[in-house]
Formats: structure tokens, sequence, C-alpha cells
């Protein structure tokens, strides 16, 4: 059987050249894909094999997050498998992708509801880290970041409400880019806060997850990479562990470009609070019903029930500062600077165990960790690429978050590829 | 200075309100957290409604893209 390459990018070029069939290269996808799941469960449910499709990625199997609606398939969305519906189409992100010629073999696990911050969920097998057994695998695209990080698909769909694609790509070394807001359509996507949600991508190369951005929003030009980049960095005085500081320092100190350190702690306080009004509020509003019958999954309850004790005034106070908010971020750091460098988690990838809740080693502040500095970029609605920028001392990934204007994803992903240190490749 | 109860405390009969908008009623417990969290969540008055508006939201980042 055909030998799949490490690369999508270069089965594209396998199958353009002739040298294995659409038909083969999907067969050999989902076979690797069965046998991956016996060691990474993360498979919610396969889907019946289709036909290949023409386009720029006909021969591609995907896997994606089971938050999407697919034909006649209602998402189980983390609590269960999926429903059987006739007359439903599938999502616009799942669609876009079909259109370009990719097929989706199978649905993927996630936090219950895409309400969590780690992959924790009673309904599926615990999620295995494919870089390291006993570190954590963040939430709630928990499943996408498992598969790619164990070759079971080359790329993924998640979704980012404050963090959900970022964290779990964060802990299994992965690219994950959250789009701008509404530059993919959430048709078809169940929702938890309509204002934050955007869709997102997981793969382990950057040009790989170019190739899915392109079929996702083919409108969007493609930028030549520029060498000499003006960069800001913001490491938040407070609450960085100091390995994480210090990998992100060396790091930094081999782009090419210009890097200034700038300090945006006050700001990114005013914007997280602003953030977490719209989280509670819009939670509260999708999952109302469960919230007052209490069949509330307990992480949907843990937001949602400070949603319902929270005034609908402060929450259109905190959508009426939006824009403006918005305007001045991005005048105030992209008018001269290509992008903005932070933390993407606040401390090293901690053991699954710690961030576990209701267990005997849970640590509310570990758990903290992973999406303190989330959820404020999906308020502004800005594009972010979570980076693998190299290893800790357990070698387990370190990360970093790359900011830019709306609708920079190609120019984030140029970044990408230019780095050093990309975690697949030391 | 007030203590952290007070100033929690401050801010029950806010979350009160709002859990009775909608419908809902926490228990002590729920009704104590909801208030810290609006303690934590509190922001000092904004003065963006002295503003010109900016419009839409969605077309507002399409305004800022530099493409």
């Amino acid at each position: 059987m055909f030998e799949l390459p490490a690369r999508m990018t270069q089965l594209q070029a396998n199958i353009l050249a002739g040298d294995v069939s659409a038909q083969e290269a999907l067969l050999a996808q989902v076979k690797r894909g069965q046998s991956l799941n016996a060691t990474f469960p993360c498979v919610v449910e396969e889907l019946p094999f289709a036909p290949p499709q023409d386009g720029p990625l006909a021969g591609i199997a995907l896997a994606h997050k089971d938050i999407f609606q697919l034909k006649d398939r209602l998402p189980g969305c983390g609590v269960g498998l999926g429903y059987a519906q006739s007359g439903l189409d599938s999502a616009a992100a799942v669609s876009h992708l079909q259109q370009a010629g990719a097929i989706q073999w199978s649905a993927l696990v996630m936090a219950p509801h895409a309400c969590g911050a780690t992959s924790q969920n009673t309904h599926f097998a615990r999620c295995i880290n494919p870089t390291d057994e006993h570190a954590a695998v963040g939430g709630s695209s928990s499943g996408s970041a498992v598969a790619v990080a164990c070759g079971m698909s080359y790329a993924a769909l998640g979704t980012d409400t404050a963090g959900s694609v970022r964290i779990p790509a964060a802990t299994c070394g992965l690219i994950g880019l959250k789009t701008t807001h509404g530059a993919v359509s959430n048709e078809g996507c169940a929702p938890l806060a309509p204002s934050l949600d955007s869709v997102g991508i997981l793969s382990r190369y950057a040009q790989d997850a170019r190739e899915i951005w392109t079929a996702l929003c083919p409108q969007l030009p493609r930028h030549q990479a520029t060498q000499a980049l003006n960069c800001q960095l913001w490491l938040p005085e407070k609450g960085v562990a100091p390995e994480v500081a210090l990998a992100i320092r060396t790091w930094i100190s081999q782009l090419e470009g210009n890097v200034f350190e700038i300090n945006m702690d006050e700001a990114f306080d005013v914007l997280n609070r602003h953030a977490q009004r719209v989280l509670f509020y819009e939670t509260a509003q999708t999952h109302h019903a469960a919230l007052k019958q209490g069949t509330a999954a307990p992480s949907v309850q843990a937001i949602g029930l400070m949603g319902l004790g929270l005034p609908q005034s402060w929450y259109e106070a905190s959508l009426q500062s939006r824009p403006f908010l918005l305007h001045d971020f991005v005048n105030h750091h992209f008018s001269t600077s290509d992008f903005l460098i932070m933390p993407s988690l606040a401390d090293t990838v901690p053991d699954w165990q710690t961030v576990e809740i209701g267990h005997a080693s849970f640590d509310r502040k570990a758990l903290f960790a992973m999406h303190r500095y989330m959820g404020f970029v999906n308020y502004l609605g800005l594009p972010s690429l979570n980076l693998p920028i190299g290893r800790d001392e357990h070698g387990r990934a370190l990360c970093v978050q790359v900011l830019a204007r709306p609708f920079a994803e190609h120019q984030l992903l140029n970044f990408a590829e230019q780095s050093p240190f990309i975690f697949w490749n030391l | 200075m007030p203590s952290d109860f007070e100033h929690h405390s401050a801010f029950m009969p806010l979350a009160q309100q709002a859990f009775v908008q909608h419908a809902y009623a926490p228990s002590e417990a729920i009704l104590l957290a909801a208030a810290k969290n609006l303690a934590r969540l509190q922001t000092s008055a904004s003065s963006d409604d002295k503003r010109p508006a900016l419009g839409n939201f969605d077309e507002l980042l399409k305004s800022l893209a530099d493409v």
C-alpha cells in the first residue's frame, strides 16, 4: 500500500503527479486513521465512505470536531453519538472543504458542548496526548488535536469561543488557527456564544493549514511572505511561568525583523472582563432551557449559571464597547506592526490529572493558566495563531500566540512557515 | 476598606435581579458565586457612548483588514 507522506501538501503533489490515485490515498488515510484510533481514541463515529471528489483537496480524508452538522446528521457535540436527521445539509465550513474535494471520514470527540479548556468528558474515553501520554489535552477541540498530532488526519476543523482551537493545539504542539470572526460562516455549527464563536484549523504544518484555509475562504488573496517584519511582544508582568517567558525570549532573539516589547497588562484586563461577560451571558442564552431544568453539562453549568446572574445591561454595554475597543486595539498594535506575539498558555503543559476537575491532583491555577490569555482575542474578533516554538524540560510543546489584523490569516501562516523551531521539525 | 465578603455582598442584589429576569431561582451558593463574579467583571464607566458610532462589528472587522 502507498506510504502516506508526513505533509498533506506532499500527498496533494503525489496525487497530482499520478504517484497515487485519489481513491488509493483516501483508503490509505482512513485505514491509518482506524488503526491509530485504537491507540489514541478520539473518533465519535465513522462516516459513510464518500467517493473522491475533484478539486485541490481531492484525495484528502479529514476528520473534524463533532460540532458540525453533516448531510442527514446532527452532531453529538461531545455528549453522545450523532443523530440521523434527514434533510440536513453539511455545515458551511465542511461544505467548503467538500467543494474543494476533501472528504470527512469521521467526527471527533470534544468537550461537552464546546465548553471546557480541557478534554475532560465522561461520555467518551480519555483523550491521550500523542506527544506525551501524561500530558493534558486541551479543549474543547480535543479530538481534533489528538487526531492531527497522532497522524490520523492531516488537519482538522475545530471551533474557538475562548481558546478552544488554540489551547488543544498548544498542548499537542500543533498549528492552531483561530480565524477572524465571521470570516467562515458558523452556519450548521452548534453555537456556544455566537458573538465569540469562530471556526478554526488544527494541523502539524503551516502549509497544510494554508490549504485548508484557502478552501474555507477562497476569496482572500494569498499574500507574499515578507522578510522584514515588525512585531510587538507582550509578556505579561505577572502570571507567566519563567520557563515559558525564557523560551519565548530565546525564540524571539532568532526572529528576523524588529521586535518591540510592550506592556498591555491594563488593556488586557479590561478586554478580558468584557470577553467573559459576553461568554457567560451568551452561554446562558444558548443553554437556557437545560440550565433551568438542571440538565446542563457541568462545564456548561459553571459558565451558564454565571451568565444567568449577569445583568443584561452589562452584556449590552460590553457589546456596545466592542467596536471601539477593537478599533483602538488595531490602531494601537497593528498600525506600525504586523503581529502581536504573546504566550499561548501561561504555564507549561500540565499533567492531565492536574486539570481534571474532581481529581485529587486538581489544581485550579493550572487550569486557569491554560485559558487565561485566550478569550479577549475572541472578544476582539481577531485572527490568532498558536505556534509551537520549542519543548519544555519534559519534551512537551512550548507555544506562542500570534495576533494580527482582521483577515490576516495568510500573513499569519506565512509567519509560521518562516519561523524557526516548529515543534514537529525538532 | 470593605472586606471581600462585604465587597461581594454589594453585588448580590444585582445578581439576584438578573436571576429573576431569567426566571431562575439560584441557591445561596450560586447567588454568592454570581455576586463574586460580578465584582470581578466590573469595569469603570465607559466614555464610548460619546464617540461616533462605528457601526456593525463584522463590517468594522472588514474595514480594518489590510487586503
